[in-house]
């Protein structure tokens, strides 16, 4: 019963962020960097989620914003799932699943799923890699701290483990 | 070369088209909102300056049109005077070009910058180069009345030059815009066109200068005569500068 909650929400959480991603993304940049609504929800999904749950949301992320931007599916989909494995992986370890942790995380995923697309997709259009990747995880963090508490009572995660 | 074809994919597949269609109502959405408060925002944001850029428009707006007025007019001007400059002298009178210094509209008058001092005297003709603006009612020293043909009993013997024998009727002014042409004959073949000028029936106004050309023509026959509604020829209003004929 938890287990189909968390995964409704999930599927719900990953149809706006794909929405947001379509309608939103390139209107809310900042100093050009875009937000990246998906890998949020990825992440954050993996972090309450676990193992499974970070695999199969880094996969539906990956697939969902290769589709929306029509590039290749498998850069994104690798990315967002290392990304998201490494937030199941915080939260199997012993940190503490709050929202502080959960946005710093997001944070990291976010630089890791940037390293890997630098490494498996370099852009020459990127003026400043590194830069771009630094404001992109502060962003991607600050949003995940404004949608870490909606989602963690829409998944009914809070205070309980999966 | 698996770097490359990564980026060069991008052709929509079906399962595309599919996330695409089912997140479009929500990006459709989303993206309506955002451009709202992008707009809003940026509007707040810009609030001061676009002020200030939007009263620099209309002070380049207010100036241009100022602008265009003036060269509207001073084109008037120039083509006015170059028409003066080739006044025909078959008049055979001798013409003083003057300015015009005072422009009582409400009292049908006008105040010329010449009088005594050259010679001017009660009832010479006053013509630009459209024809004929009035006659003189008041001399000075160095300065004239001109009484406009428009004023309210104002009478000038006139004629239809183009009809064979010339229409000959009485000018009078009613102290509006147009003028009324009186006809000694029920049945007149004047038209609406037709060009009026003065019928030189007097020792002061020659024949033949333009007054106005006929609007409308009515016909009286239980008084035995008919009129006519005569526009002016001559626009005082974009008057600067007029001839008196001596």
């Amino acid at each position: 019963m938890k287990e189909r909650r968390f995964w409704l929400a999930a599927a719900l959480t990953f149809w706006v962020a794909g929405g947001l991603q379509q309608g939103l993304a390139f209107r809310a940049s900042i100093f050009g960097v875009e937000p990246d609504y998906l890998l949020v929800a990825a992440a954050l999904v993996g972090f309450m989620g676990g193992f499974n749950a970070a695999i199969i949301g880094g996969f539906a992320a990956g697939l969902i914003h290769a589709a929306l931007t029509g590039t290749d599916t498998w850069q994104f989909v690798g990315s967002k799932m290392l990304a998201c494995l490494f937030c199941a992986f915080v939260i199997e370890s012993r940190f503490q699943r709050n929202i502080g942790v959960g946005a710093a995380t997001v944070a990291v995923a976010t630089v890791i799923a940037s390293l890997i697309l630098m490494i498996v997709a370099p852009s020459h259009l990127m003026g400043s890699p590194i830069k771009a990747t630094i404001i992109g995880a502060i962003y991607n963090g600050v949003i995940a701290l404004a949608v870490y508490i909606p989602l963690e009572r829409l998944t009914g995660t809070r205070g309980q483990e999966l | 070369m698996w770097q490359r074809s990564a980026r060069a994919g991008g052709n929509v597949t079906f399962v595309d088209q599919i996330i695409r269609s089912v997140c479009s109502p929500i990006g459709v959405a989303s993206g309506a909102i955002g451009k709202g408060v992008n707009d809003y925002t940026m509007g707040a944001i810009r609030a001061s300056h676009l002020q200030d850029e939007n009263a620099r428009l209309q002070r380049q707006i207010n100036a241009l049109s100022m602008y265009s007025e003036t060269v509207g007019r001073l084109e008037k001007e120039i083509d006015s005077l170059r028409r003066l400059q080739g006044l025909p002298d078959t008049y055979g009178k001798e013409k003083i070009r003057t300015d015009i210094t005072g422009f009582f509209l409400n009292s049908n008058r006008l105040t010329i910058g010449v009088g005594k001092n050259k010679g001017l005297k009660v009832g010479m003709p006053v013509v630009c180069a459209d024809g004929l603006v009035g006659t003189i009612q008041v001399v000075g020293p160095g300065d004239a009345q001109v009484r406009l043909l428009t004023t309210a009993g104002v009478q000038l013997s006139s004629i239809i030059p183009s009809h064979t024998p010339p229409g000959k009727g009485l000018l009078i002014g009613n102290g509006s815009a147009t003028l009324q042409m009186s006809f000694q004959s029920a049945t007149t073949n004047v038209v609406s066109g037709d060009i009026v000028t003065t019928s030189g029936f007097s020792t002061m106004i020659p024949r033949g200068i333009p007054i106005g050309r006929v609007l409308t023509v009515e016909s009286q026959p239980e008084l035995g005569s008919s009129r006519a509604k005569i526009l002016p020829a001559v626009d005082v209003s974009t008057l600067r500068e007029v001839v008196v004929l001596k």
